[in-house]
């Protein structure tokens, strides 16, 4: 046998023995109650909390051990507890699921009122968590059984309005067990409305919805789920969030598609966070599902190197590709019109093509391939256009050259500097954008200016492609302009709120491919003629087309690579 | 429930003096003699004593405690047994240097087998610093207290058919295991990494438990556990903090 010689593991465990110990109010509870239990001896002391006490006990006739909930009602208005005690006990006894400890029976009489429920023999989550933090696989273990319990209750319409890691409880085979289904209320009860009024805010407050502090009285199943993503923030973190939330991945090293499940649990609208407890299972589900249950969530560092070269190699793989192609497809289009600036077309149809990789770079993210780190999420995008403009100047060295016509007026539209400048718009705007979205900090609001500002860059681009040389709009202009202004505010009033959703990819997407037809309408042969005016139209169109590409990418800032699931309306 | 009632009435038996059989009563004060010698010995050694001399005081004084009119004779008031056992060691010592004899030479055999071994270590884990011999006395009565619930924690697993599980996870009552500790663990148990955390939780738990009924099977019934507890709290936390 080993000595614990250490004086500090012998004062811990002499602290906790002397904690374990009855004091004053658990003695006399003790005294008070067992004469009232003739069928159950009772043993030690399993906890004390604000509603009571809990004993273990073992039921004389079967032999078995149970847990007893000892409490002592409030003095004054003992008719309206009992009646909300009754309620409680009753909803109680209606569950039947393996994740919530059942109940065996209970009782009240002039002084007392006990419940009789199932032993768990094992820890609270809790204790459990006091003892060191759990790791990202040990969380995502106990989540799943956790939501199927609470899905359950909120299924029969139970509320259980205080989900915190001491009402978890964890047995012998790691099986949670849901208890304390305390200040549960029958939904659409309404005696129960009125009588919890009066004991509003019950639960314990760091675990509590907003809703649950501001009204009580109108919480539903909704504030459940917000104490499971504190409780789920709690269990991959170690720590409860308070004020501004950090995603848990900028805290410890855990898969960043926890950060959405857990943020969106955490909405402080009920209406922005999953709907059904289930829906949140199974992101979680699937999160875990993809590295399989024995396997750490959290990427190693080689990992996390690993996707970081093939995300770059699929970038770089992108623009040359789509370089290559649009150096071909410009000659071919030079050579068909067989005019004397061929440099014009090509260029036009490369800048074109190029708003496809742009768009590919914002609605994506950085790459093909999900990279777990923001860091490289951010720079990817810039490393992309750099390589993108070298290469480009190496394919077609004139793409970047604008020309000036005999009257004045410049054939590209836009001058190099304003080129290049127009060309990093859209990226800083992007880099913003991605930025904003993955600090949940700056809100949707923040989002919406990022937006804002792309839409508005955009729009100067068009106006500064405008046809100087003959003062007026040509109607394809106009049209361009009207169909850039659509799109604009579409993309600047995103759904969700900011959330991008699926939607968002197949839009960018079609926006870029959109642009590329545009253009190719403009150029085709015969359908404008071959002079400087249709030119500076279609240059028009080019820059116009650039910005629609580019307002396709903004539509996507910020999208997460995995779609969450589309918000499902309540059935009932 | 069931551990915790365990042995709960040995001090209580000893002290209701007349009600109970001397037999009985006699084993009872062996048993606890037996557990709590190494405190007085490193009470005795603090206070300047050789091992030797030391040695023989606790042996003596057990031999007059288990005579049939020893316990009366040593004249201290029955509180818990902690207090009374060092009442009864000062007022033996001074019954021995008054009729300037020692009960071991009476050729006797000694009632309580003692190594002098364990009485140094215990003296030598709880001597630290400066400490005076009454808290020397009370950290190595906290020692036996442990190594009286752990010991007791070993037999109820045992019994349980739980002994490799106790074996394997003993470690982790001194010291949280860290990750790389606990994956070896759960390997080695065939338990997943959750169900691992709550076997170290309860084996704790009952731990703790049992260091309670340690402690109160030292006490009369009617006195409160968690005011001993605060002695010997008091006794382990100066050790760690000032007098080191």
């Amino acid at each position: 046998m080993t000595d614990s010689t250490d004086p500090n593991v012998a004062a811990q465990h002499v602290r906790a023995a002397a904690e374990r110990s009855d004091d004053a109010r658990t003695r006399e509870l003790r005294e008070r109650v067992a004469p009232k239990l003739t069928s159950l001896e009772l043993g030690e002391c399993l906890g004390r909390g604000g509603t009571g006490v809990v004993f273990r006990a073992r039921q004389l006739d079967l032999g078995t051990d149970v847990a007893v909930k000892v409490i002592a009602p409030p003095p004054e208005s003992r008719s309206a507890w009992s009646a909300r005690f009754q309620r409680e006990a009753r909803a109680l006894s209606e569950l039947d699921h393996p994740g919530i400890v059942a109940i065996h029976g209970f009782g009240e009489d002039d002084d007392l009122a006990w419940i009789v429920m199932e032993l768990v023999d094992g820890a609270s989550l809790r204790e459990l968590m006091d003892a060191g933090t759990l790791t990202p696989e040990e969380a995502l273990a106990i989540a799943p059984e956790l939501c199927a319990a609470l899905e359950y209750a909120h299924e029969l319409g139970i509320v259980h309005r205080d989900v915190k890691p001491g009402n978890v409880l964890v047995d012998a085979s790691g099986r949670v067990k849901l208890v304390d289904f305390g200040i549960a209320k029958l939904a659409g009860d309404e005696a129960s409305t009125r009588l919890t009024h009066t004991h509003q805010a019950m639960g314990t407050l760091r675990y509590m919805a907003p809703e649950q502090l501001d009204a009580p009285q109108s919480v539903d199943h909704r504030a459940d789920i917000y104490a499971l993503g504190i409780l789920l923030y709690e269990m991959l973190t170690g720590v409860v969030p308070q004020g501004v939330i950090a995603p848990p991945s900028k805290r410890v090293s855990v898969d960043v598609r926890l950060d959405e499940v857990v943020l969106r649990s955490l909405e402080r609208e009920p209406e922005q966070r999953y709907q059904r407890v289930a829906e949140l299972a199974k992101r979680v589900e699937s999160i875990r599902g993809q590295r399989g249950p024995a396997s750490d969530i959290a990427p190693t560092p080689e990992e996390i190197r690993a996707e970081y070269r093939a995300g770059l190699r699929n970038d770089f793989a992108l623009v040359v590709g789509f370089v290559a192609v649009t150096a071909l497809l410009g000659t071919e289009f030079a050579k068909e019109l067989g005019r004397p600036t061929p440099i014009v077309t090509l260029a036009a149809v490369y800048v074109v093509l190029l708003s496809l990789p742009i768009a590919f770079a914002l609605f994506r993210g950085p790459s093909l391939w999900p990279i777990p780190t923001g860091t490289v999420r951010l720079v990817t995008p810039f490393l992309m256009f750099g390589a993108s403009m070298i290469w480009g100047r190496m394919v077609a060295p004139f793409a970047f050259d604008f020309e000036r016509h005999s009257n004045g007026a410049i054939l590209l539209g836009l001058t190099s500097k304003a080129f290049y400048f127009f060309m990093l718009a859209p990226f800083l705007t992007a880099a913003a954008g991605t930025h904003v979205a993955r600090q949940p900090m700056w809100g949707p609001a923040a989002q919406g200016a990022i937006r804002w500002l792309g839409v508005a860059l955009c729009a100067f681009a068009v106006a500064a492609s405008s046809p100087s040389g003959r003062g007026t709009y040509s109607w394809d202009h106009l049209a361009f302009l009207g169909v850039f202004l659509v799109v604009g505010i579409y993309a600047a009033f995103p759904r969700d709120r900011g959330r991008s959703s699926l939607g968002h990819h197949r839009r960018a997407i079609a926006f870029a491919a959109a642009a590329i037809l545009g253009r190719l309408v403009v150029d085709f042969p015969g359908v404008f003629p071959a002079s400087s005016e249709s030119m500076q139209d279609r240059n028009a169109a080019s820059n116009a087309a650039l910005a629609l590409a580019i307002l396709g990418g903004l539509a996507g800032i910020g999208s997460p690579r995995d779609a969450p699931d589309p918000p499902q309306r309540r059935t009932r | 429930m069931n551990g915790a009632r365990f042995r709960t009435t040995r001090w209580t038996l000893v002290s209701s003096a007349g009600s109970v059989d001397h037999g009985e009563r006699s084993r009872a004060l062996e048993d606890l003699c037996t557990a709590y010698w190494p405190p007085l010995y490193a009470y005795l050694r603090r206070r300047g004593r050789s091992p030797d001399e030391a040695s023989d005081l606790v042996q003596g004084l057990f031999q007059v405690l288990l005579e049939r009119d020893g316990f009366a004779r040593i004249e201290a008031r029955i509180g818990r047994f902690r207090s009374w056992l060092l009442t009864a060691l000062d007022n033996y010592e001074r019954d021995v240097r008054d009729h300037a004899r020692a009960d071991r030479r009476n050729g006797r055999a000694p009632s309580v087998p003692l190594d002098a071994v364990d009485g140094e270590r215990a003296y030598q884990v709880a001597a630290t610093g400066d400490a005076d011999p009454v808290v020397v006395f009370e950290r190595a009565w906290v020692r036996q207290v442990l190594d009286e619930a752990r010991a007791a924690l070993l037999d109820e697993s045992i019994a349980k058919g739980n002994g490799d599980l106790f074996r394997c996870l003993e470690r982790t009552l001194d010291a949280a295991p860290d990750r790389e500790e606990r994956a070896a663990l759960a390997g080695r148990l065939g338990l997943s990494p959750v169900a691992l955390r709550v076997a170290i939780h309860r084996l704790r738990e009952r731990y703790r438990a049992l260091i309670l009924a340690v402690v109160r099977e030292t006490l009369t019934v009617d006195e409160d556990p968690s005011d001993e507890l605060e002695v010997l709290l008091a006794a382990v936390a100066g050790e760690s903090t000032g007098t080191r």
